[in-house]
C-alpha cells in the first residue's frame, strides 16, 4: 500500500514528520515523567514515607496540558477527531467535496480565533491570577503553548483545503500498527 | 425603567445552600425593592463554565453578570484577602465576614478594582474530622492532616501534623482507608452528602478555626450600567447585608448539621472538645506557624501581611 | 431580536447541520458554541436595552473569554488525566501481547464446551476491557488473536464475529472506561464511583453473552463445535501465564475499591506496572514503544478535543435554557418516570444506529442530564443505562463502529453476515438494561457500600 499516490505532498510530509517527532519524544517525555512521577509520589512519598510531594498536583495537571497541546494538532493529521460520516454515501462527489471546503473554511476560522484568544489568555493570565493553587505556577506559558497548538492544528485544516483542491482527498497521517 | 435580568453564576449543584438561601434571598430583595423591574437568573453546577478556578475572570469578562467564587482558588490574585484563611479571632463565618468588612476599605479594596463587590465571607472550618483524637498537639504529631487551605501547611506543621492536600470529594475515602488521619471541616461535612460521620472516630471542636474565604461579584462595566435606581438597589444589598446573609448561608447550614449530629444516634465517632491549656498550645504553635507565612508574603513583595492579619484580627 | 428557546433549537440545528456535514465533533461544538454565545449574550443585552452595537461587543467578549477559558479548564482538569494515562495502559496491553495469554486461558478453560471459542473469546474481551478503557481497542486486540482461532475451529462467521464485535464493547462498560470518564466530569460524578457502578453490570453482561452464545449452539450446535479439552496442567499454566496481568487488574480496581488509590492514581499505577510487565515480556521495540506513545497521544486528542468541544457548548446550551424547557416538557408528559425513562432509552438506540459512541455522549449530555436532575435519577446508575445504550450503538446497523473493526481484521466475511450475528449479543444488552431497570442496585451496591 505504500506507493507515492498514497502519499501526501512534500510539504505535508515535512509537518507529519515534525508532529509526529514532537509527538514521540517531548510526548513520550511528558506521559513517561506523569505515569512515573505519580507512581513515586503515590507509592514511595505518600504511602511509604508519608512524606506526600508538595505541589505533586500542580505539576502533573501542567504535565496534563502539555499532553494535550501535543495531541490535538497530531490528531488533526492521523484522523483521531470524530467525524459523523453516516450521509457521506449519499452524496455526489462534487457536493462531497465542495462541502468538505466550505466546513474547512468554517473550522479554520474557530481555530483561529480560538487560537488568538488562547494567546490573549496568556497575556492576561498574571491579571486574572491564573496559576497553579500550591506552587503558584503561572498557566501564561501554557495558555500560550494552547495557541500555538490549536495554531498548527488550523494550519493542518488550510493544508487539508490545499489537498482537496489539488487532488479531491486529503490523505491522513498513518500511525504505526493501527490507530486504536 | 426597562426591566433588567442578571445572570448569576455559581459552581456548586443546585441544592447546595448558596444557591437555596443566599441567592434565593438576593432574588427576592431584588424583585422586592424593584417591583419586579430587576430579577436575577441562577445558574448553578457550573453552568456557564466549569469549574471554580475562573469565578473572578468571568465576573470581570462579563461571562456572568455576577459569580461566586473561592479566593483560595486564585491565590495570587486576593494574597491579602487570604490573610482572612489562617486561625485568629473569629471563630464563625459571622465574625469573620464582620472582620473582614470592617478592614476592606483600608486593605482589601484594592484587590476588587476590577469588579462590583456584592459579598465576601467564609466557610469556618471549625473542627478537625479524625479518624484518632486530635485534641492535643501529642494526638496530632505525625497525622496526615488536610488543611482547609494550601496556605496554612505552616501551621499546620507547628502543630506537629503532616500536611496534606486534598480536595473535599476525596477526604470520606481518604479517611476510610487511612491515606489522611484528619481534616480541618465543618459540622456539615461530618452530615450528608458527606457522611464523614461514618467513617471518623472523632469530631475535634474548639480548635484554631480556619476559613475558606469567599466572594460573590459584580461585573462592572454591567453594575454601571445599570439605571441609577437599579444601581441603588445593587447598593443596598451588596457589602454587610449580603455578606451577614452569605455568613448566615454557612453558619445556618453547620447548625442544621450539627443538630443533625446531635439527633442522629449509632453513629461511631465522639464529640471531643479541645481544653483551654490545650487550646493556648494551639494557638502559640499557630503564631510560629504565621511567622513563616509572614516571611512568605515578604518574598512575594507583600511586607504589611502581619499588619493586615493583626487589623482583621483585631 | 429573536427569543432564546428559539435560539436554542437553532443552534442544535446548526450543529446538526455542520455534523452532516463531517466536521468534526469537536469543532461542531465549538464553532457553534462560539457563535452561539455571542448571539445569545448580545439577544440578552438587547432585550434589557443596551445600544444593540455595546450588546454585540459584549456577546463576543463573553464568547472570546470562553473559548480560551473553558478550553484551559478542560486541558487543565486534574480528573482527566485519567484519560492518557488508563489509554497508555490500555496500548502497552495490547503492544505486549497480554491479550493472548487472556485467550489462552480463557480457551484452556472453556474451548472444550459447545461455543466454547465464543465464550472464551467474550471471558478474554472481559479481561482486556478491564485494562483498556476503549471497546475499539478491545475488539482490534482480542479479535487478532481469537478469529483465527474461531476459523480454525470452523466456527460459524457470524458467530465468531459477533462474539468479538460485542465482547469489544465490554470495554466501554468495565471499568476503566473513556465513555465513563468523559460522562463523570460532564456531570460532576465521581469517577472512583461509576467506575464502581461498572463492575456488576460488565461481569453480568458478560455471562449473559455467554448465555446468548449457549442458546444459538443449542439451536445449531455445528455453529460452534467444542475444541480439545485441555489437561489441569495445561489449564494451570494458562493461568499462570496471565497471572500478572490479573495482578494489574485486581491492584487497579481493586486499589480503587478499597480506595487505596483514588482513579488518578490508580490510572498512573496501572499503567506503571503494565509497563513493567511488557518489559519483563521483552515486548518493548522501539517500534513497539513508538506505536504506544502515538497511539496514546492519539486517542488523548480524541477525547479532549470533544470535551472542550462540549465544556464551549454547554454553556451556550444553558443560557437558552432548552434544556430546563425539556425538563418542564418531558415531566409534565402522563407517562410518568418509567415512560420517560425509555424514551430518552429509545432516542438513545436510534441515535446509536448513526452516531459514534463518545460523539453521542457529548452530545447528549447537556440535553438529557437535566432531565435525569429534574427526575431526582442517581446520576451513577443513570451513567451505566447511558454506557450501556451506548454499546448497544457501537454493534448495531448501519454504523457500528465495532463491526467495521471486525471487518477490517477479517474481510473475507461480508458485513451483512457479521450484522446478523450480533442480534443476540444486542438482545443481551436490552435485557441488561431491563435487570438495571429493576434491581438499581446490580450498579449502586459497590459504589454505595464499599467507596462511600
Ligand atoms: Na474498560
Ligand atoms: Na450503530
Amino acid at each position: 500500500m505504500d506507493d507515492d499516490a498514497l502519499k501526501p505532498p512534500r510539504a505535508i510530509q515535512l509537518l507529519d514528520t515534525v508532529l509526529s517527532r514532537l509527538a514521540l519524544v517531548l510526548g513520550g517525555t511528558t506521559l513517561l515523567f506523569m505515569t512515573a512521577f505519580s507512581v513515586w509520589n503515590v507509592l514511595i512519598m505518600r504511602k511509604v514515607l508519608n512524606n506526600p510531594i508538595v505541589g505533586a498536583e500542580d505539576l502533573l495537571v501542567l504535565a496534563l496540558v502539555v499532553i494535550v497541546a501535543l495531541s490535538v494538532p497530531l490528531g488533526a493529521r492521523t484522523g483521531a477527531h470524530i467525524e459523523i460520516e453516516v450521509l457521506e454515501n449519499t452524496m455526489s462527489a462534487g457536493f462531497a467535496k465542495w462541502s468538505m471546503i466550505i466546513v474547512k473554511i468554517l473550522g479554520f476560522g474557530v481555530l483561529a480565533i480560538m487560537s488568538w484568544r488562547l494567546w490573549h489568555a496568556g497575556e492576561t493570565a498574571a491579571k486574572f491570577g491564573e496559576t497553579t493553587q500550591q506552587l503558584l505556577i503561572s498557566y501564561g506559558p501554557f495558555y500560550y503553548l494552547l495557541a500555538v497548538s490549536i495554531g498548527i492544528y488550523a494550519v493542518v485544516v488550510l493544508l487539508d483545503i490545499w489537498q482537496l483542491i489539488r487532488s479531491d482527498k486529503v490523505i491522513p497521517l498513518k500511525l504505526y500498527g493501527d490507530t486504536l | 425603567v426597562s426591566s433588567e435580568e442578571l445572570t448569576v453564576a455559581t459552581f456548586v449543584p443546585p441544592q447546595h445552600h448558596t444557591n437555596t438561601v443566599m441567592f434565593a434571598w438576593f432574588a427576592e430583595e431584588l424583585e422586592a425593592r424593584s417591583g419586579g423591574d430587576l430579577t436575577m437568573q441562577l445558574f448553578p453546577a457550573g453552568q456557564l463554565g466549569a469549574g471554580p478556578v475562573q469565578q473572578y475572570k468571568r465576573a470581570v469578562e462579563g461571562v456572568a453578570d455576577i459569580t461566586f467564587g473561592v479566593s483560595a482558588y486564585t491565590p495570587a490574585l486576593f494574597p491579602k484577602t487570604m490573610l482572612a484563611i489562617p486561625p485568629g479571632a473569629s471563630e464563625n463565618s459571622a465574625e469573620a465576614t464582620q472582620r473582614i468588612l470592617a478592614v476592606f476599605d483600608e486593605y482589601l479594596a484594592d484587590e476588587y478594582e476590577d469588579v462590583k463587590v456584592i459579598a465576601l465571607s467564609t466557610a469556618a472550618g471549625i473542627g478537625i474530622a479524625a479518624t484518632q483524637d486530635m485534641s492535643t498537639l501529642e494526638g496530632m504529631g505525625g497525622a496526615k492532616l488536610v488543611p482547609y487551605a494550601a496556605m496554612t501547611t505552616p501551621i499546620i506543621e507547628a502543630m506537629g501534623a503532616v500536611p496534606v492536600q486534598m480536595p473535599v470529594s476525596e477526604m470520606y475515602t481518604a479517611l476510610s482507608t487511612g491515606t489522611i488521619d484528619g481534616a480541618y471541616a465543618t459540622y456539615n461535612n461530618m452530615t450528608p452528602p458527606w457522611n464523614f460521620w461514618d467513617v471518623t472516630t472523632h469530631f475535634v471542636d474548639n480548635v484554631p478555626v480556619q476559613h475558606a474565604v469567599i466572594f460573590v461579584v459584580m461585573n462592572r462595566e454591567r453594575y454601571e450600567g445599570l439605571s441609577d435606581q437599579h444601581r441603588a438597589i445593587i447598593d443596598e444589598l451588596a457589602g454587610e447585608p449580603a455578606s451577614m446573609k452569605l455568613a448566615e448561608s454557612f453558619d445556618g447550614a453547620d447548625a442544621r448539621s450539627l443538630q443533625m449530629m446531635m439527633d442522629t444516634e449509632g453513629k461511631g465517632y465522639e464529640l471531643v472538645t479541645v481544653s483551654d491549656e490545650e487550646r493556648a498550645r494551639m494557638d502559640a504553635a499557630v503564631a510560629d506557624g504565621m511567622a513563616a507565612i509572614f516571611a512568605d508574603y515578604a518574598e512575594r513583595g507583600i511586607d504589611n501581611a502581619e499588619e493586615i492579619y493583626n487589623a482583621i484580627n483585631r | 431580536m429573536i427569543g432564546m428557546t428559539l435560539l436554542g433549537i437553532l443552534g442544535l440545528v446548526g450543529l446538526f447541520v455542520l455534523l452532516a456535514l463531517r466536521m468534526p465533533v469537536g469543532l461542531s461544538m465549538l464553532a457553534v458554541g462560539l457563535v452561539g454565545t455571542v448571539v445569545a449574550n448580545a439577544n440578552q443585552f438587547i432585550a434589557v436595552g443596551m445600544a444593540s452595537d455595546q450588546a454585540w461587543a459584549r456577546g463576543l467578549r463573553i464568547a472570546y473569554s470562553n473559548i480560551s477559558g473553558e478550553t484551559f479548564e478542560a486541558a487543565s482538569n486534574y480528573n482527566l488525566l485519567v484519560i492518557p494515562m488508563f489509554v497508555l495502559m490500555g496500548t502497552l496491553a495490547g503492544v505486549s501481547g497480554m491479550s493472548n495469554d487472556l485467550f489462552t486461558m480463557a480457551y484452556r478453560w472453556m474451548g472444550h464446551l459447545r461455543g466454547g471459542l465464543a465464550s472464551a473469546t467474550i471471558a478474554a474481551c472481559a479481561g482486556f476491557a478491564a485494562l483498556s478503557g476503549s471497546s475499539l481497542a478491545s475488539a482490534v486486540t482480542m479479535g487478532r488473536v481469537a478469529l483465527p482461532e474461531m476459523k480454525r475451529y470452523k466456527y460459524a462467521d457470524g458467530l465468531a464475529t459477533g462474539s468479538v464485535a460485542a465482547g469489544g464493547t465490554l470495554g466501554f462498560l468495565i471499568p476503566p472506561s473513556g465513555g465513563m470518564i468523559i460522562y463523570a466530569v460532564l456531570t460532576e460524578q465521581s469517577i472512583g464511583r461509576l467506575f464502581m457502578a461498572g463492575v456488576f453490570p460488565g461481569i453480568i453482561l458478560t455471562l449473559l453473552f455467554i448465555g446468548a452464545i449457549y442458546l444459538i449452539v443449542l439451536r445449531k450446535p455445528e455453529a460452534g463445535p467444542r475444541g480439545e479439552k485441555s489437561s489441569w496442567p495445561e489449564r494451570k499454566a494458562s493461568a499462570l501465564a496471565a497471572l500478572p496481568i490479573l495482578s494489574v487488574v485486581v491492584l487497579t480496581i481493586g486499589g480503587m475499591y478499597t480506595g487505596f488509590f483514588t482513579p488518578v492514581e490508580a490510572s498512573a499505577v496501572g499503567a506503571f506496572f503494565t509497563f513493567v510487565i511488557a518489559a519483563f515480556r521483552r515486548s518493548l521495540s522501539p517500534t513497539a514503544l513508538k506505536t504506544v506513545v502515538l497511539q496514546t497521544m492519539n486517542a488523548t486528542a480524541t477525547v479532549f478535543l470533544i470535551i472542550i468541544g462540549a465544556f464551549v457548548f454547554i454553556p451556550f446550551m444553558s443560557l437558552t435554557e432548552v434544556p430546563a424547557q425539556l425538563v418542564t416538557l418531558l415531566t409534565s408528559l402522563p407517562i410518568g418516570e418509567l415512560g420517560v425513562l425509555l424514551i430518552i432509552i429509545a432516542v438513545y438506540i436510534f441515535l446509536g444506529m448513526f452516531l459514534e459512541s463518545l460523539a453521542m455522549l457529548v452530545l447528549t449530555i447537556p440535553v438529557v442530564i437535566p432531565i435525569a436532575i429534574g427526575l431526582e435519577w442517581d446520576l451513577i446508575w443513570f451513567g451505566i443505562i447511558v454506557v450501556i445504550v451506548l454499546e448497544m450503538g457501537m454493534i448495531s446497523p448501519p454504523v457500528g463502529i465495532n463491526v467495521f473493526i471486525v471487518k477490517s481484521i477479517a474481510p473475507e466475511v461480508p458485513m451483512g453476515t457479521i450484522f446478523r450475528g450480533i442480534w443476540p449479543f444486542w438482545f443481551a444488552m436490552a435485557l441488561m438494561i431491563v435487570l438495571l431497570i429493576i434491581f438499581p442496585q446490580i450498579a449502586l451496591f459497590l459504589p454505595e457500600t464499599l467507596v462511600g
